[in-house]
């Protein structure tokens, strides 16, 4: 799993997108993956190699426990890496067309709308960091107050949200919307070298299946 | 919008042209679900070949006109007829391909990645093939004047690129009537000027019947043929630029300012001392008089 990280994060930087970037949203999967193991990895069997007392219980760090962080920890950071690589190399285009043909109705249609809807609720959300900014927002101190305030913007993102989809749904509709929205950006067909690296990375997976256990 | 009575029970009618009527809206009320009242026993009429200017304040009931034209809202009172059929559960399925709806925020119109993607949604939902929608929607793009934004994202356009892409988007549908809603709000004078020549163009080229819903009376003045004045959900007057936008009592009652062409017009006669001969609505016009007096 180590290579296959080292040989994604390869790919990732030689196409070109920001390594220092993804090294900072690197801090979201951390964070999930810790927020998940903490108490799992004191509770694998093997060879002991941290223990603690903590409020009259010993719990003990095992290679087991260990390994188990350091697997789930590559296992998101590769998918994260290639996620990431994936959607900033493949046009939107190319994307759309893919889960138009490959998903049913009406799970392509949530794909389709949702590239959009997340633009403009990101601009709705910056637009309201915006004006509590120009009125003293960002200086208020105490994480409760904090809090609050990001709680009443997220709500108001969510209620504004809902009625701004409400006015689209009727633009829609109003040019003739019935449920199916079609991806129709034409793009080229794939290649015979496309074909031939789509069969080979398939077979490698089917034989690593078969014949050897994928960790 | 609070449940007002008009004062007027009739409305004043000056001169209104004969032909053919394809939109015909018969007394028509409407309550929103809160109790509101939007419009209040309307009568209205688009014909064939014409610009008519539905004039405003806010709140007044423009936007709630125009959405019962192509049958988004049903009336509570009255009927709608359309192409001399009226409006019901099965004429409204397909109408949305005759009377095509321009909303006052062209954010809420445009959802799709792309401008060509955006404009191509009505054609497709029409039943176009691809190909022939995309040739469509390059057209309606060509004739708004922004056919090299068809691959942008609609987040990076200007406000005004945003309006023009919008109106592609219905005139791809090749309507019969447009109806726009505010459609020179939000716009710098630059793209106003742009929306008024391609308003103009579609009723002299491709003889659409166009409907505005706008406050902004310059805008009325130099394009429309025909001019309503909403109060409180009714219509409390029609005619033509001339007969309305020179009755000041009129305006006043409505809540609107005079168009600067008129205000123009009154402080030139009246700081020369000259009677009020003429009523110019437009630029051409003033300047004519102005030749002439």
């Amino acid at each position: 799993m180590v290579v296959l990280y080292i040989a994604v994060l390869a790919i990732y930087w030689l196409s070109g997108s920001p390594v220092k970037k993804l090294f900072q949203w690197y801090l979201l999967p951390v964070m999930f993956v810790f927020s998940l193991v903490i108490l799992l990895m004191w509770r694998e069997p093997g060879h002991p190699l941290v223990s603690l007392w903590i409020s009259g219980m010993n719990i003990t760090l095992t290679d087991n426990g260990l390994l188990l962080v350091v697997r789930l920890l590559l296992k998101a950071l590769i998918s994260m890496t290639f996620s990431m690589f994936f959607l900033m190399t493949t046009r939107y285009a190319y994307l759309s067309t893919m889960i138009y043909r490959v998903f049913p109705p009406p799970i392509d249609q949530i794909f389709l709308m949702s590239y959009r809807f997340i633009f403009i609720t990101l601009k709705m959300v910056n637009a309201m960091m915006k004006a509590l900014k120009s009125r003293g927002g960002g200086l208020i101190k105490g994480m409760t107050r904090q809090s609050q305030m990001f709680a009443e913007v997220f709500a108001l993102v969510f209620i504004r949200s809902y009625d701004r989809a409400e006015r689209v749904n009727k633009a829609m509709e109003a040019r003739g919307y019935s449920g199916k929205y079609i991806a129709a950006t034409g793009i080229q067909r794939i290649g015979y070298v496309e074909y031939g690296f789509i069969i080979g990375i398939l077979s490698i997976i089917a034989y690593q299946i078969l014949f050897h256990s994928l960790v | 919008m609070a449940l007002l009575e008009s004062k007027r029970t009739e409305p004043t009618v000056c001169h209104i042209s004969v032909e053919p009527e394809l939109i015909h809206v018969d007394c028509v009320s409407h309550i929103y679900p809160d109790g509101s009242l939007g419009i209040h026993n309307l009568c209205f009429k688009v014909q064939e070949k014409e610009i008519v200017a539905v004039c405003g304040g806010n709140g007044s009931g423009k936007s709630t006109l125009l959405e019962h034209l192509n049958g988004l809202l049903t009336p509570s009172d009255g009927c709608v007829s359309v192409f001399g059929k009226r409006l019901d559960a099965q004429t409204k399925k397909n109408l949305w391909k005759d009377v095509g709806i321009v909303f006052q925020r062209a954010e809420d119109q445009l959802f799709a990645p792309t401008v060509l993607d955006d404009v191509m949604f009505g054609p497709l939902n029409m039943g176009m093939s691809i190909d022939d929608a995309k040739q469509v929607a390059l057209e309606a793009l060509k004739a708004v004047g922004a056919v090299e934004l068809i691959n942008k994202m609609p987040n990076y356009l200007s406000g005004g690129q945003k309006r023009l892409v919008s109106m592609a988007g219905v005139l791809a549908m090749q309507p019969k009537i447009m109806a726009l809603d505010e459609p020179t709000s939000d716009l710098d004078p630059n793209h106003a000027e742009i929306i008024e020549k391609i308003i103009l163009e579609l009723k002299n080229k491709c003889d659409i019947s166009i409907v505005i819903a706008t406050h902004d009376l310059d805008l009325a003045a130099q394009i429309a043929d025909r001019i309503c004045i909403v109060k409180s959900g009714s219509i409390i007057a029609e005619g033509t630029p001339a007969e309305i936008f020179y009755n000041s009592e009129l305006l006043e009652e409505a809540g609107l300012k005079k168009p600067k062409i008129v205000q123009i017009y009154d402080e030139f006669c009246k700081s020369r001392g000259l009677e009020r001969k003429n009523r110019p609505v437009t630029v051409v016009e003033l300047a004519k008089c102005f030749t002439c007096e």
